[in-house]
């Protein structure tokens, strides 16, 4: 029924989803839970937990040099749909830059949404928390940001919101407080009051929780950095951060709006095959077990973390077509008109899986591109 | 005995697997609509951690869930967050007792029965300003919110059946809805059915159950399930599949009932239980359904309720009615509608289901199609309410569009 079918929702579903239905297939997407970007900081990483580089990544990978075009291509395309979606990222694959984290520790990042800047190297800097938020503080941070980052003059302050709750606030309620503009004026009068009281002279960097609005994001982020008249951050941390759910959100509502068909509370548990095709995927809903068919498939389960592998005493487990895979988890000989996106392709480069963002999208775009490809067989499987 | 009543229930284990991602609190409506509710992952797996073998708290804040069903559809975990909240909102019930106000709202059927009895004057006194400030003032229900209307002429009174001795046989689970407000969705889908050769037969039925659920009378629920279980497997052993034209009344018998019932005689019942769109969707998969269809040249705007997304079936009513020649419709994508059933008609809750609901008809206004196609019933008194088009269920569209092509055909 299906031209293609998308198992998973995290970054790798939901971007090959919108681009093999950008290419006017009918498209489904089965997913039994919300994805992996809620509990993601939506900054895109090269090599998950290191500062390399483009050549680093591609040797890592063990890809061709002549892949890098390509490479190149699958950022375009999603910094072009990011742009169309109102939530630009920025940032060069070939140029990672250093940002601050909820632990106040540097990362390198290689794209990130306009909320987020890069950190400099000297200067003055202000840590800003909020009295009711707990997953942020900002002395813990800004003592390991001053360690990371010797040349910065790193401070602290706390300011209230100033809203009653009844419930503990997470980073997104935060930020969806900041999108009132009473609230947002009266936690940048505090800050005023509090540096005019200090007297340290004017911070170049403010850096924040990943808080800065929801909807209203642009119009925080504007107002922040005019009041305060320097660069001001967001740190993602402790999920849910709002740089995140702006990024899964906006994707899943243009996956929806162009079309895409999401069963959801879903879990695919198995295939049916002819030969070396699948023509319909198993799937358990709430009451019974029925199949999908489609003409080609893209298995985005992601890896350990994102529960697409499992860790068996005597090797990996794929879990939502039980492929026979090698002990790193990559699929040994997979059905012809599959094709695998982001951590399901089984890359055990850092500990359960994670395979950052670029790469997760440079494979979507390639499972993508193959799945609506006329001729059967995608890019080779890196 | 409450305390007992819901250890010997709570038999649900899987609040364990709960990580504490928040998945489910990014998703939840109404957490991101007040701050008053205490969150899916707080009033779910969290305090049944906490309560586990132990004494049960009685929290409140339960007051504010829907039983929308987002967490479910959310956790990677697969933990059955909203049947913690259906049995925490019993509790809350059954240690407070529930206001008359809530009362008549849970019973949608009663209410039902006796408003379409004296339809015209109910209709009429539900418009007049003295009546609902009086409403507001004692039964706190909001003087602003539109309630939908009743029909004298009910389904009870014009069910009609034109098929008989099908392959395939229908029991159609009318529910409250199409019952007493819109009998002409329920004509439709006997319509439907019977182009395509089908036979319907309406079985026994009570209200499904989710009104009361979502007002914590758990024990009148469980009651109705059983009722409606006993009723419908009977006619499952016969081979008919059981159908629903409302997306919530289908979520209770294919998922709810497992919870709350939790017999395996629900589970065998859930196992044929189809929406509409998806009964007809499968026809289609299956070369058995009738694509005669007369064109109908309309652009329009879809609502997916949230108790149609979770039952997990893809969104059968847009690939049916895609079907239709000339026929362009766009999922607003809207999220909940902030109606969530009897949620909208209280006072307390009125201003997160109106702060819910904005964000709703600013997609339909933004898309300015001819109407609006939604199955919920609920989810159209809010876009009544909040929108100046047209809401139309996709049975009354299908039924239309056969109608025209035999029309077509014998001119």
């Amino acid at each position: 029924m299906y031209d293609v079918v998308v198992i998973g929702q995290g970054l790798s579903g939901m971007l090959a989803a919108i681009w093999a239905k950008e290419k006017g297939k009918r498209t489904a997407l089965i997913m039994s839970g919300a994805g992996k970007i809620l509990q993601s900081t939506g900054v895109l990483d090269l090599i998950p937990g290191s500062d390399g580089t483009l050549e680093d990544w591609m040797k890592l990978y063990q890809m061709d040099l002549w892949v890098k075009p390509e490479v190149m291509q699958a950022v375009d395309k999603f910094k072009l749909l990011m742009r169309e979606l109102g939530y630009a990222y920025e940032g060069d694959p070939g140029h990672p830059v250093p940002i601050v984290t909820g632990s106040g520790h540097i990362k390198y990042t290689a794209l990130y949404p306009e909320t987020v800047s890069p950190v400099p190297g000297s200067g003055r800097a202000v840590v800003v928390g909020f009295r009711e938020l707990a997953d942020f503080q900002p002395s813990f941070i800004s003592k390991n940001l001053q360690n990371d980052r010797p040349g910065l003059r790193v401070s602290a302050l706390s300011v209230r919101v100033g809203a009653e709750s009844r419930r503990v606030l997470t980073q997104l309620d935060v930020a969806r407080l900041l999108d009132q503009e009473d609230i947002r004026e009266n936690c940048l009068n505090q800050i005023k009051n509090e540096l005019r009281h200090r007297k340290t002279g004017q911070p170049d960097f403010f850096i924040f929780p990943s808080s800065l609005g929801y909807k209203q994001w642009p119009e925080t982020l504007r107002r922040f950095s005019e009041a305060l008249g320097a660069t001001v951050t967001e740190a993602p941390g402790i999920p849910p951060n709002a740089t995140a759910i702006r990024l899964n959100n906006l994707l899943k509502l243009k996956a929806i709006r162009s079309g895409v068909r999401f069963y959801g509370d879903t879990t695919v548990i198995g295939a049916n095959r002819d030969n070396h095709t699948i023509r319909s995927v198993i799937i358990r809903m709430v009451n019974r077990t029925t199949e999908v068919a489609g003409s080609r498939f893209i298995l985005a389960t992601g890896g350990v973390l994102g529960g697409g592998l499992e860790v068996l005493p005597t090797g990996m487990r794929e879990t939502a077509l039980h492929l026979e895979t090698d002990s790193q988890g990559r699929p040994v000989n997979p059905p012809d008109n599959l094709y695998l996106a982001g951590a399901s392709r089984g890359e055990q480069l850092t500990r359960n899986g994670i395979v950052g963002g670029i790469y997760t999208l440079v494979s979507s775009y390639e499972a993508a591109y193959g799945a609506c490809k006329p001729v059967r067989g995608g890019m080779k499987n890196a | 005995m409450p305390d007992q009543m819901f250890d010997m229930t709570m038999l649900d284990d899987s609040y364990e697997k709960c990580l504490k991602c928040n998945a489910c609190v990014a998703s939840c409506p109404v957490t991101g609509a007040t701050l008053d509710f205490g969150g899916p992952k707080h009033m779910g797996p969290e305090l049944k951690r906490l309560v586990d073998n132990q004494q049960s708290i009685d929290d409140e804040r339960i007051e504010f869930c829907t039983l929308c069903g987002n967490c479910d559809l959310s956790c990677p975990e697969n933990v059955h967050i909203s049947t913690l909240t259906a049995f925490a909102k019993a509790l809350h019930t059954e240690k407070n007792g529930s206001n008359f106000r809530d009362f008549v709202l849970s019973n949608a059927e009663l209410v039902g029965k006796m408003a379409s009895a004296f339809a015209p004057v109910t209709n009429a006194a539900m418009k007049m300003k003295p009546m609902r400030k009086v409403m507001e003032k004692v039964m706190k229900i909001p003087e602003g919110r539109k309630f939908p209307k009743y029909r004298f002429k009910n389904f009870n009174l014009t069910f009609k059946n034109k098929v008989t001795g099908s392959k395939r046989k229908v029991a159609y689970f009318v529910g409250c809805y199409a019952m007493y407000n819109a009998p002409n969705v329920a004509e439709s889908f006997v319509k439907v059915m019977n182009y395509n050769g089908i036979e319907v037969v309406k079985p026994r039925q009570k209200c499904c159950g989710v009104p009361m659920l979502a007002n914590g009378r758990m024990k009148q629920a469980r009651k109705n399930a059983k009722f409606n279980i006993e009723s419908l497997l009977e006619y499952v052993r016969k081979g008919y599949d059981v159908v629903t034209t409302c997306t919530s009344c289908g979520l209770a018998l294919k998922k709810e009932y497992l919870s709350i019932d939790g017999s395996p005689e629900a589970k065998e019942l859930a196992a044929h239980v189809y929406d509409a769109d998806e009964y007809l969707r499968m026809l289609y998969d299956h070369g058995e359904f009738n694509t005669h269809l007369a064109p109908i040249k309309h652009i329009v705007g879809y609502h997916a309720p949230c108790h149609m997304r979770a039952q997990g079936m893809g969104s059968p009513a847009l690939d049916i009615l895609e079907l239709i020649p000339g026929f362009d419709i766009y999922d607003l994508g809207a999220g909940c509608c902030g109606q969530c059933g009897t949620f909208g008609f209280k006072k307390e809750k009125y201003a997160v289901s109106m702060k819910l609901g904005r964000t709703m008809a600013e997609s339909v206004k933004n898309l300015d199609a001819d109407y609006t196609v939604t199955e919920c019933g609920m989810c159209k008194n809010q876009l009544d309410q909040l929108t100046d088009k047209e809401v139309r269920h996709p049975m009354q569209i299908l039924a239309e569009s056969y109608e025209h092509a035999r029309h077509l055909q014998t001119v």
